[in-house]
C-alpha cells in the first residue's frame, strides 16, 4: 500500500483556521501548486481543502473542505490550544464562540451544551460528528439527540469545525443551534505513552502511535481514566480507543477507516436543594442518593472514500454505531410515587429513574461536487445525500430507595427510526467579490414506535382480575381485555432551503449574511399514528462581518456576528422525566464577537456571545440559557533553551477562562455568575513531555447547573412541594501533573 | 435581514441584564390561630343541630400548610394526596395552637412559594409521615360541656387520624382506593390568595364547626362525662373528626402584605 502525502496546500488564514504545519515533508523536487479552481480571496472558506494535484512526480492527496457558509463557520485548529487545560474532547467544543458547557450527571454523563442561547442539553439541539461519523444517539430515552462525546481521546482531535445556525445544506438532523464535527489526526508520529496523576486519586493512561511515515490520519491512541472524583460519590473510570488508517485509491482519492470504542462507569452525585446545602444538611459536595451513577458504551466503524474524477470529487462514507446506556439519577427525591387505587398501599417510594438504551446505528453519506468555471470564475454544484437508520430499545424505571427494587415502569420502548436526507449544495461567482452558497435539503422522518408499556392506569378495573401494583396492564376500563403494547409508526418530510451571501474581501474585510430553514426530529414518545409533524422546525438569520490580516509575523482575525432564531417546539427541561420535553415556540437574538491573534509563539483566541431567548406567546425569557457566555483561550510557546544536552528545550505556558453570566431561572431566578480560570505549564524536550495542569485555578466555589422545580428530599422532616433552587457543585481546584514521553518518530 | 440586525444588536445591549422569566419567589411568615372573638379562654356556640355547647379546650397540631394554583378534580383528588407541580406556597415544621388563646401561633420555619395566585389550601394534620399506615398522634383535643335536655353535660375527647379513620377495604379491585394520607390531608378550602414577599399568613380555625353534625347522645359517659371515642365506633365520634378535616366552614387563609 502506498501511503498519501497529506499536505494541507490551500494554507488561506482564515479566521479561526491558519493551519501553519503541513503535514510530512514533500520528497525532494516536490512542489504543489494551488488549485486554480480554489478562491484565494474567499475569507471564509475553510483552510483544509486538500485537492489533489500532479507536481512533477509526486501525488499530492487530500480531503476538500465543505465551502465557509459565512461569518459562523468556525474552522477551529486545535494546534496549541490543545495545551489548555480540559476535562475531556467535549470541551473542545468551548474554542467555538457561545459554547459553554456543563455536566450534572458525572464524568461518564454527556457535557450540557448550550450555545446562542440554547439550551441543547445533552446534545438535542446540536448535530455532532467526529469524522463524519454521527454522535447523537436518535432515539435515545434520555434525550432524543443525546451525544456523549467521551469516545474521543483529546490528544486525536486534530481540528473542530462548528457551524452555529443551520446554514449549510450538509447540516441533518439536530442542527437546531448549529452542527460541530471533530477532524481526528495524530501530527505527533512514533509512539507516545502519557501518564497523568492527580488531585482525587485522579490517574490517565494515554497511549498513542503514528506510524512513521504516514500522515497524521493513520494513527491509533487510547487512554484509561481512573478517578475517586471530587466530593461525594463522583468516582468514575473510562476507557477509549480511537484508530484510523487512510490509504490511497489507484486514482488520486484517499480512503480511511476508523474504529472507536468507548466504556465508562460512573457515580454521580446528582442535584441539591440550595436550602438543603444552606440548612446543613447536605453538604456543597455532596449527595442525596450514592444510588446516582451510570454505564455507557460506543463501539463504532466508518469507511469512507474520496476521489477525484476530472473535475468532480466523489465521496461516500459507510458507518455503523452501537450505544448502550445506563443512567442512575434522583432529582426530585420522594415526591412521584402517587397512589393509585388499584395499588396495594404504599407511601413515596423513591424518585430514583433507573434509565437503560440500547441503540444501533448504520447509515451512509454520498456527495458529488463538480467544479467548473462560469464567467471565468469558479463554480461548484453539489449533489449529496444521506441516511441512518436507528434500532432503539429504552427503558425507564423507577427503584425503590429502601430496597433497590424498581417498583414501576415509566416508559418501555422501541424505536426504528429512518432519516433520508438529499441536498444540493452550490458555490455559484458573479463576480470575485460575490459569492452565493446554499440550496436545499429535504429530510424525510419515518417512526415505527412499539410501546411495550401502552397501558399504565385504569380507571375502572376488573374486579375480578385486578392488575395490582404492575403498572403495563392488559386492560381497559371495566376490566376489558387488551394487550399491554401499543404500535405507532408515522413519517414526514420537510424541505429546508439555506443560503449564504459572502461579499469581498474589501480591504480584508468580508461580509456575509445567512438564513436556513432546519428541523429536529421529535422523541418517540410523542409520536402516535398518523402524526403530522414529527419534528420542531426552526428558521434562522444572521449578518456577519470579518477582518482578518495575516502576514509572516502574525495573524488577525476578527468576527462580529448578529443572529435571529425562531423554532416552534422549543425544549424545556422537566425533572419528572429526567429530560427536556416539548415546549412552545421561542425566538432567539443575538450577537456574536471573537477574535484571534496568532504569531510563532502566541496564540490568543477569545469571544462573546450575547442572547436574549424569549417565548413567542408570552414574550418572557427562556429559561436555564446563557445570555452571556465570554471565554479566552491562550498560550505563549517558545525555545527556552536553544541547545539543552543536544535538542531544544521548549516551554508552554497556557490558560483559558470562561464567564457565563447570570443565566434566567423560573420564577424570575437568576443563577450565579460562573468565572472559572484552568492554566497550565509545560516542558519539552527531545520526545520528553512534562505538563503540570490547574482546572479551576483559583478554587471558585461555583455551581455549574442551577434549575428551580419542587422536590422532596427529607420528607421526615415535612414534604417540600413548591419549587426550589437545585444545583450541582462545580469541580475545585484539580491540579494534574503528566509525564509523556514519545519514541520512534518525528513531531 | 434590517429587522434582525436591529433586534440583535439591541439584544447585545440588553441581554443578561434585562427580563424575566415571570413570577418570583416569595419567603413570608405564618402563624395558626382560632377565632378572633375568643372571650375568657371559652367559645359558646349553638351547634348546626341546635345544641348548646360551651368550649373550654381546643387544640390543634398542624404539620404542614400548601396552598395551591389548581381546584383538583374528582378523578385526581381519587387517584393521588400530592397535586404536584401546581404548589405555590408552603409552611413547614408543625405547629400546636390553642384554639381559645386568642393569641396566634407561628410556624417554627416560616414559608415560602411563588407569587401566583392560590384557590386550594391544604393543611396536612400530621407530624410524621403523610403516607405512614397508622400514626397515633393526637391532633384534636376538645372540652367543655354541652346543654342537652337532660342537662348540661361535660365532655372531652381527642382526635387521631391513624388507621383508626380508614374505611374498610370493600373492593379488591382497589386496595389503594383510599390512602392513609387522605385521612391527614384538609382539602380543598377555598382560598384566594396571592402570597408576596415579607408577608404574613393566618390560618384561622373555628372550632364551633367540628361540631357541625355532633349530637353527643351516641358517646359513652365516663364518671358523668361524655368521651369521644378515638375511632370510628359511633356517629358522634365519626363527626367529631370528620369536623376537624372538613375542607369547608372551618380554615379560613387570611393574607397580609406585611408582617404584624
Amino acid at each position: 500500500m502506498r501511503c498519501a502525502f497529506l499536505l494541507p496546500l490551500l494554507m488561506l488564514r482564515s479566521a479561526f483556521a491558519a493551519d501553519p504545519s503541513p503535514e510530512g515533508a514533500l520528497p525532494a523536487g516536490a512542489h504543489a501548486v494551488a488549485d486554480d479552481d480554489s478562491d484565494p480571496h474567499d475569507e471564509h472558506q475553510n483552510p483544509s481543502a486538500e485537492v489533489p494535484k500532479k507536481a512533477d512526480d509526486v501525488v499530492v492527496r487530500g480531503r476538500t473542505a465543505p465551502p465557509s457558509r459565512g461569518a459562523s463557520d468556525f474552522q477551529l485548529k486545535v494546534g496549541e490550544l490543545a495545551k489548555v487545560p480540559r476535562a475531556n474532547a467535549a470541551h473542545l467544543l468551548e474554542l467555538a464562540p457561545g459554547l459553554f458547557l456543563t455536566n450534572e450527571g458525572g464524568e461518564g454523563h454527556p457535557e450540557q451544551i448550550y450555545l446562542r442561547g440554547f439550551d441543547a442539553r445533552l446534545g438535542q439541539e446540536l448535530e455532532l460528528t467526529a469524522g463524519g461519523v454521527p454522535v447523537n444517539q436518535a432515539g435515545n430515552l434520555h434525550g432524543n439527540g443525546y451525544a456523549d462525546l467521551h469516545f474521543i481521546v483529546p490528544e486525536l482531535v486534530e481540528a473542530l469545525r462548528v457551524v452555529e445556525g443551520p446554514y449549510d445544506p450538509r447540516q441533518g438532523n439536530f442542527a437546531v443551534a448549529g452542527s460541530a464535527n471533530y477532524e481526528l489526526g495524530l501530527e505527533r508520529r512514533g509512539l507516545t505513552a502519557k501518564v497523568t496523576k492527580g488531585s482525587f486519586g485522579t490517574e490517565r493512561l494515554m497511549l498513542s502511535w503514528g506510524p512513521e511515515g504516514y500522515g497524521r490520519h493513520t494513527f491509533a491512541g487510547g487512554e484509561l481514566v481512573r478517578s475517586d472524583g471530587f466530593g461525594s460519590n463522583r468516582a468514575s473510570q473510562r476507557g477509549a480507543i480511537n484508530a484510523q488508517v487512510e490509504g490511497v485509491l489507484p486514482g488520486t482519492g484517499t480512503w480511511r477507516l476508523l474504529g472507536t470504542s468507548y466504556a465508562t462507569h460512573f457515580s454521580s452525585a446528582g442535584l441539591l436543594r440550595a436550602d438543603d446545602v444552606a440548612a446543613g444538611r447536605v453538604d456543597f459536595f455532596g449527595t442525596y442518593d450514592p444510588r446516582q451513577g451510570g454505564d455507557a458504551s460506543r463501539h463504532s466503524v466508518s469507511f469512507d472514500v474520496e476521489e477525484r474524477v476530472a473535475d468532480t470529487t466523489y465521496r461516500l462514507q459507510l458507518f455503523g454505531v452501537a450505544n448502550t446506556l445506563r443512567l442512575l439519577e434522583n432529582f426530585t427525591g420522594f415526591l412521584h410515587d402517587p397512589q393509585e387505587a388499584a395499588q396495594s398501599l404504599h407511601g413515596e417510594r423513591g424518585d430514583l429513574i433507573d434509565l437503560s438504551v440500547q441503540s444501533r446505528t448504520v447509515g451512509l453519506r454520498a456527495s458529488s461536487r463538480l467544479r467548473f468555471k462560469f464567467f471565468d470564475l469558479p463554480q461548484e454544484i453539489e449533489l449529496g445525500a444521506y441516511a441512518r437508520g436507528d434500532n432503539t430499545d429504552g427503558q425507564q424505571v423507577r427503584r425503590e430507595a429502601r430496597t433497590n427494587a424498581p417498583y414501576r415502569i415509566d416508559t418501555d420502548l422501541n424505536a426504528a427510526l429512518s432519516n433520508i436526507a438529499l441536498y444540493i449544495d452550490s458555490s455559484l461567482k458573479a463576480e470575485r467579490w460575490f459569492t452565493v452558497r446554499g440550496g436545499v435539503r429535504a429530510e424525510y422522518y419515518g417512526y415505527d414506535i412499539l410501546d411495550r408499556c401502552a397501558v399504565q392506569s385504569v380507571r375502572q378495573p376488573s374486579r375480578t382480575n385486578p392488575p395490582g401494583d404492575s403498572n403495563c396492564l392488559t386492560q381497559q376500563d371495566q376490566g376489558r381485555w387488551r394487550e399491554n403494547f401499543q404500535r405507532s409508526s408515522t413519517a414526514a418530510s420537510v424541505v429546508l432551503p439555506r443560503a449564504s451571501l459572502l461579499l469581498g474581501p474589501f480591504d480584508d474585510f468580508t461580509f456575509s449574511a445567512s438564513w436556513g430553514r432546519g428541523a429536529r426530529s421529535i422523541d418517540p414518545v410523542y409520536v402516535n399514528d398518523g402524526l403530522a409533524t414529527p419534528f420542531a422546525e426552526l428558521v434562522s438569520s444572521e449578518i456577519g462581518a470579518s477582518w482578518q490580516v495575516a502576514t509572516e509575523a502574525h495573524a488577525i482575525a476578527l468576527r462580529m456576528i448578529a443572529f435571529r432564531t425562531h423554532i416552534d417546539h422549543d425544549l424545556l427541561f422537566d425533572e419528572v422525566a429526567g429530560r427536556n420535553t416539548l415546549s412552545q415556540g421561542t425566538t432567539r437574538m443575538g450577537w456574536v464577537g471573537s477574535a484571534r491573534y496568532t504569531t510563532d509563539e502566541l496564540d490568543l483566541s477569545t469571544s462573546a456571545t450575547l442572547v436574549r431567548a424569549t417565548f413567542d406567546d408570552t414574550d418572557l425569557l427562556v429559561p436555564y440559557a446563557p445570555d452571556a457566555v465570554v471565554r479566552f483561550d491562550g498560550t505563549y510557546h517558545r525555545d527556552l533553551l536553544d541547545d539543552f544536552h543536544g535538542s531544544a528545550l521548549h516551554g508552554n505556558l497556557a490558560m483559558g477562562s470562561g464567564y457565563v453570566g447570570r443565566r434566567a431561572l423560573p420564577y424570575g431566578q437568576r443563577s450565579d455568575v460562573i468565572f472559572t480560570v484552568d492554566g497550565s505549564a509545560a516542558l519539552g524536550w527531545q520526545g520528553l513531555d512534562l505538563t503540570l495542569s490547574v482546572q479551576n485555578l483559583f478554587d471558585a466555589r461555583y455551581r455549574q447547573s442551577e434549575y428551580v422545580f419542587p422536590s422532596s428530599f427529607f420528607p421526615s422532616e415535612g414534604t417540600t412541594l413548591v419549587p426550589a433552587r437545585h444545583f450541582a457543585a462545580g469541580a475545585p481546584r484539580t491540579v494534574l501533573l503528566s509525564i509523556g514521553m514519545t519514541v520512534g518518530g518525528a513531531s | 435581514m434590517r429587522r434582525t440586525l436591529g433586534f440583535a444588536t439591541l439584544a447585545a445591549f440588553v441581554a443578561g441584564c434585562m427580563g424575566t422569566t415571570g413570577g418570583e419567589v416569595v419567603h413570608f411568615d405564618a402563624a395558626l390561630a382560632g377565632p378572633a372573638n375568643v372571650v375568657d379562654h371559652a367559645l359558646a356556640f349553638t351547634t348546626g343541630r341546635g345544641l348548646a355547647v360551651r368550649l373550654t379546650k381546643a387544640t390543634l397540631v398542624v404539620g404542614a400548610v400548601y396552598m395551591n394554583r389548581a381546584k383538583p378534580i374528582p378523578v385526581s383528588q381519587e387517584k393521588t394526596c400530592i397535586l404536584t407541580g401546581s404548589y405555590v406556597g408552603e409552611v413547614l415544621g408543625s405547629a400546636s395552637v390553642d384554639l381559645l388563646s386568642g393569641r396566634p401561633t407561628r410556624f417554627p420555619a416560616g414559608g415560602a412559594g411563588t407569587n401566583e395566585a392560590a384557590v386550594t389550601g391544604e393543611l396536612w394534620l400530621s407530624t410524621n409521615d403523610i403516607n405512614a399506615t397508622d400514626d397515633t398522634t393526637t391532633i384534636a383535643e376538645v372540652a367543655g360541656e354541652v346543654t342537652l335536655e337532660s342537662g348540661t353535660v361535660p365532655f372531652e375527647g381527642k382526635v387521631s387520624l391513624g388507621a383508626n379513620r380508614l374505611p374498610a377495604q370493600t373492593d379488591p379491585a382497589r386496595p389503594g382506593a383510599y390512602a392513609p394520607c387522605k385521612a391527614r390531608i384538609v382539602t380543598p378550602i377555598p382560598i384566594a390568595v396571592t402570597l408576596e414577599d415579607a408577608g404574613f399568613l393566618t390560618v384561622r380555625v373555628d372550632p364551633r364547626a367540628w361540631f357541625t353534625t355532633v349530637l353527643f347522645d351516641d358517646l359513652t359517659r365516663d364518671g358523668g362525662v361524655f368521651t369521644f371515642d378515638d375511632g370510628n365506633t359511633n356517629a358522634s365520634s365519626i363527626g367529631l373528626a370528620e369536623g376537624v378535616r372538613a375542607a369547608q366552614g372551618v380554615y379560613a387563609f387570611e393574607w397580609a402584605p406585611r408582617r404584624p
